[in-house]
């Protein structure tokens, strides 16, 4: 008889949550009336991340003491608890943000602006309607995300890693009418499966020199047997690195990152950066601080490498953007740098810098998309700085919104962003590491510039401007521009989490040092 | 002299391995690539084998060379291996820098495996009867490793979700209505709009 290990279901209830919502909306899609498929699936589903949500704050709640569950698989704890209550949270506004898009039936979004190919003709004539599946991809997304963020050995770490990138693969393409989009797909599944393959490989290497799969018995072998300077543990630990950045679109590994952002629907994209990029994150510092403190002096180098890389190219790169996607997505790599340096700081207080700063750049990125979505839809085509011009007028909500995003993103006071990097700043001097700081200041200064390229877009075009960018736009054509009451909804949200962060910044604070204190600093 | 053929089909084995794995990336045509793939799943088996791992072997050669690469080979089939030219006008910087990369890991890895196990890897490891055999990796799925077994099962559910929702969509094209066999090729052509700017007949009438 074997000694089947007892399961935690009350820990795993987030995760389940969102694969039951997944199983019941691609059910469906199978015998649910076509009308109401994509309602169904997107309520579903929804409900799926307000319970998961409902489920990490029980577990936050009910968890004092950070423990091992399911044969040491997983790691039941208030970093986790935390970290999934973010993943549902993004995903309850990425359903917001979809759902005007995609309700069902034929595909009526603007967002398909390059369906019809260069010459004129579609590309395809009829396209299956996937509006559950694409639900149910992003509900499964969603579970793995968080899953990977409390996986406690290797080998649950790379499967949750291939779980929610297998179906973001799918989200990104599932356009099959727009070239854009499949391009996303194929290059997102190639660039990400190079570094599934890298962090593989290391954790291929770090089994072959200590023995152990699980986090903290690699770090107990390590310090019994004195292998921290072994070549190769160490090879290993740099390919894990890398492979853990290919996620997070950190500079070198982010070539990936503009294309994708760009071409992926963009509700899709706004997961993708706040969710992916979250879980990515935190499974880096659980997994340098938990398994590798022996290697301490050498992987916080090396991330503070790649945070001042992230900050340097992100930054420069968004300077010269046009497209705003595009612009958000060099964004999304610059705060991929800004949220290394605590990482890269290693103390306590860089864990709740990270998790403080994660929840207003979730809800930032969020919402900046989903403002980019509804535009979208609006004029079908593109998003440009140029046909922005006017938005702000013309949407005041949406408008302020953006703006207030935008300022969050450059971290200003009056939104969560400023605490952020306050904290990820102080945990950089905390460590002695004054030229980390610098690094964060001077590329905060570089991105004000765009960002407030932006809002001047929006809000400071002449009216000549205003009458040019309207060209295509259903607005033009003397149509109204389409309500979204549930996309206004999710940008409000996100408003109020980034303004609230600001202004309940103790709260959030012990929320996080809470959370952050289950690591082991 | 046992211990010197294990060398002997360890050596052949591990060329055979790499050899494969590099005529799976060099060769035009996906056809042949696909076949050395076989080569390459075939000798990683046999490598297995030699480290005790009879079942790992087995279940490599009947899903991965026998079930996995049918399939890959039927897919090519039927989508037509066209060769591709992947060295046409010769290999660019990328590619020269990619194989000067992947050169300096593999020095570095031979480096770390040369430094940590030195004349270690010469020695015989002591394993038990039961090691690698189909009971000890089932009481292993059912007991340390439950959780990533299961977990498994919903990546490959996700990815076959994901190559239904892919497929089902390629096959509603409209070169899909007129029966036309080259209505996959479609899809992977380098101009999609060369093909589809000029709709079959039946598509235009509508």
């Amino acid at each position: 008889m074997i000694d089947k290990p007892s399961v935690d279901w009350f820990a795993l209830s987030p995760v389940l949550a969102l694969l039951g919502a997944s199983g019941i909306a691609l059910l469906g899609a199978v015998l649910m009336p076509r009308r109401v498929r994509g309602p169904f699936a997107a309520t579903v589903v929804a409900l799926g991340f307000a319970g998961a949500l409902t489920a990490a704050a029980l577990v936050y709640a009910f968890t004092d003491e950070a423990t091992s569950i399911v044969a040491d698989a997983v790691r039941r704890d208030r970093f986790a608890a935390l970290a999934q209550m973010i993943v549902a949270g993004c995903g309850l506004l990425a359903v917001g943000i979809s759902y005007g898009g995609r309700r069902g039936g034929r595909v009526e979004a603007g967002e398909r602006s390059d369906r019809r190919t260069a010459s004129g003709g579609p590309l395809f004539g009829q396209v299956a309607d996937v509006t559950s599946e694409y639900y149910a991809l992003l509900a499964a997304a969603g579970a793995g995300m968080a899953f990977l963020v409390s996986a406690n050995n290797l080998m649950t770490l790379f499967l949750a890693l291939e779980w929610f990138s297998i179906a973001l693969y799918i989200l990104c393409a599932i356009d099959v009418d727009r070239i854009a989009s499949l391009e996303a797909g194929l290059k997102y599944l190639i660039i990400g499966s190079f570094g599934s393959g890298a962090l593989l490989f290391g954790s291929a290497l770090v089994y072959g020199a200590t023995g152990e799969l699980g986090f903290a018995e690699i770090a107990r072998v390590q310090a019994a047997q004195g292998l921290a300077d072994d070549p190769l543990l160490l090879a290993g630990l740099a390919m894990i690195i890398t492979g853990l950045a290919f996620k997070a679109s950190a500079a070198p590994f982010h070539m990936w990152t503009p294309d994708v952002y760009e071409g992926a629907p963009t509700p899709v994209t706004a997961f993708m950066s706040a969710a992916t990029k979250a879980t990515a994150l935190l499974l880096m510092l659980r997994l340098l601080t938990t398994a590798f403190p022996e290697q301490e002096d050498l992987w916080t180098i090396a991330v503070a490498v790649i945070a001042c890389a992230s900050l340097a190219i992100g930054n420069l790169a968004a300077l010269v953007q046009r497209n705003v996607k595009r612009m958000l997505a060099y964004s999304s790599i610059s705060h991929a740098g800004f949220m290394l340096i605590p990482i890269a700081a290693n103390n306590a207080l860089g864990g709740r810098a990270l998790l403080f700063y994660l929840i207003p750049y979730a809800a930032m990125s969020l919402g900046a998309f989903a403002v980019v979505a509804a535009r979208e839809r609006e004029l079908g085509e593109p998003v440009t700085l140029d046909n922005l011009s006017g938005f702000g007028w013309e949407r005041p909500l949406l408008g302020i919104a953006m703006w207030v995003f935008m300022l969050g993103f450059a971290g200003l006071p009056l939104t969560g962003g400023f605490w952020g990097k306050f904290l990820a700043f102080s945990a950089a001097q905390d460590r002695g590491w004054t030229w980390l700081v610098i690094a964060g200041v001077a590329a905060t200064v570089v991105s004000l510039y765009y960002y407030l390229a932006v809002v001047r877009a929006m809000y400071m075009r002449s009216g000549a401007e205003l009458q040019l960018s309207g060209t295509a736009s259903s607005v033009a054509a003397g149509g109204s521009p389409p309500r979204e009451a549930l996309l206004s909804l999710s940008v409000v949200a996100a408003l109020i989490v980034t303004v609230g962060t600001f202004f309940a910044v103790d709260p959030v604070t012990e929320l996080a040092r809470d959370a952050a204190a289950s690591l082991p600093f | 002299m046992g211990n010197f053929l294990v060398w002997v089909v360890w050596v052949a084995a591990a060329f055979a391995c790499l050899g494969s794995a590099v005529a799976v990336i060099t060769f035009a045509n996906p056809f042949y690539s696909a076949l050395a793939l076989v080569g390459n799943l075939g000798s990683l088996a046999v490598l297995y084998l030699l480290l005790s791992a009879e079942f790992v072997a087995a279940a490599q050669m009947l899903v991965y060379a026998g079930a996995v690469m049918v399939m890959f080979l039927f897919v090519i089939a039927y989508l037509g291996g066209r060769a591709e030219t992947p060295w046409a006008g010769g290999p660019g910087w990328q590619a020269v820098a990619a194989v000067g990369a992947a050169g300096a890991l593999l020095v570095e890895i031979v480096v770390a495996v040369g430094l940590k196990a030195g004349g270690r890897l010469s020695e015989e490891a002591d394993v038990d009867a039961f090691f690698g055999g189909p009971h000890e990796i089932g009481r292993l799925f059912l007991t340390d490793h439950l959780l990533a077994f299961e977990i498994t099962s919903i990546v490959l559910l996700i990815a076959a979700i994901g190559g239904v929702i892919l497929g089902s969509n390629a096959r509603s094209g409209p070169e899909s209505t007129g029966g036309s066999p080259a209505r996959a090729g479609g899809t992977r052509s380098p101009a999609p709009s060369i093909s589809a700017a000029q709709p079959p007949e039946g598509e235009a009438a509508r």
